[in-house]
């Protein structure tokens, strides 16, 4: 089924294509959203409000981008959104963060079971100090550089995505990665 | 020196995006710098934890748990839907109603507001006094009869 049958069939409330629709773009929602938030379960329930919003949302859809460029921007916005209602409630947030510093970490230790206590610790603080990098990026390029690495899209899509010019998307990837690399750089120099 | 002058490209090396000629020249550097060796590994591993973050499977329960949202949704919609008409319509309805009313006292009593008890006696005093002005033909006839008295 082609994007522009999907939009047809689920004007018309045709569930079964709603199905495949979710089953063809899930994963690449929950990636998107997954690069923004880090914690796999969250990024899962904002999936499920993204594909919510299609469906309350496709009479509106003009047509005037892809299908997917569309949904790549209802997956960034709410991921945003949520990032922001996040940040609201700072007493909630340090509490969140530190249970999901910790799934973050037993996900880490499930995963390579076979490594050293030590060495378990040590690899999972390098992937919350990845992920503090990533988050203290400039929203573009935060934007910019999870569509590029996450999801693998080629610099033109993102400009779409991003509405903005492709040598802006350019620049903004360059500079997220420079900037990337700074922050792991006084990272590691400090210890 | 050195060091200074390619650390801004090790994390494109580290990806894999760069010419081969500049890929060529930090390998060589790689090969004498340990303490950029060490950061471009602390580089690549940071790269293959995205990597590896992107390895999701699918969730066989998604569709279900956003068809249950939908219906929530509908459901919310419909009871919205029915809270408007057969609540909210009726509400309105009378509240129009009862508007009119009101405004309609309200203009009423502004009107007769305007003239007191004293100013309609004064009104009519006003009127026998100047019943003449609104018996046009019986003016005419005076005037007339003035005119012949003249000329007689």
């Amino acid at each position: 089924m082609t994007d522009r049958e999907f939009v047809l069939e689920i004007r018309k409330g045709n569930q079964q294509a709603f199905r495949m629709f979710v089953e063809k773009y899930q994963l690449t929602v929950i990636k998107t959203c997954n690069g923004f938030i880090h914690n796999l379960e969250d990024a899962e329930d904002i999936a499920q409000e993204v594909f919510l919003e299609v469906y309350k949302s496709i009479h509106n859809f003009r047509e005037e981008s892809k299908l997917s460029t569309w949904l790549y921007r209802i997956a960034v916005n709410r991921s945003l959104n949520h990032l922001r209602k996040y940040k609201l409630n700072k007493n909630l947030k340090s509490i969140e963060s530190l249970f999901m510093t910790n799934k973050n970490m037993i996900n880490e230790i499930r995963d390579n079971s076979n490594l050293l206590p030590d060495d378990k610790i040590e690899q999972s603080e390098k992937v919350k100090i990845l992920y503090r990098a990533i988050d203290s990026l400039s929203t573009n390029q935060r934007i910019s550089f999870i569509l590029n690495k996450y999801e693998d899209l080629s610099y033109k899509e993102i400009a779409e995505i991003m509405n903005t010019s492709l040598s802006a998307v350019e620049s903004l990837i360059h500079r997220a990665k420079i900037n990337l690399q700074k922050k792991l750089f006084n990272y590691y120099k400090k210890n | 020196m050195k060091c200074n002058k390619l650390h801004k490209d090790l994390i494109f090396f580290a990806e894999g995006s760069l010419t081969p000629e500049k890929k060529n020249e930090i390998n060589y550097h790689l090969s004498e710098c340990n303490a950029c060796r060490k950061f471009v590994d602390e580089l690549a591993y940071s790269l293959e934890i995205i990597d590896k973050e992107k390895k999701i499977e699918t969730n066989p329960f998604l569709f279900s748990r956003i068809l249950n949202k939908i219906n929530n949704y509908e459901q919310s919609a419909n009871t919205f839907r029915v809270f408007a008409l057969k609540i909210l319509r009726p509400v309105f309805v009378i509240l129009l109603i009862l508007c009119g009313i009101f405004s309609g006292i309200k203009l009423g009593n502004s009107y007769s507001s305007k003239y007191t008890d004293e100013d309609s006696e004064l009104q009519i005093i006003t009127y026998y006094l100047n019943d003449l002005q609104h018996e046009s033909v019986e003016t005419i006839l005076l005037s007339e009869e003035s005119e012949i008295e003249n000329i007689n």
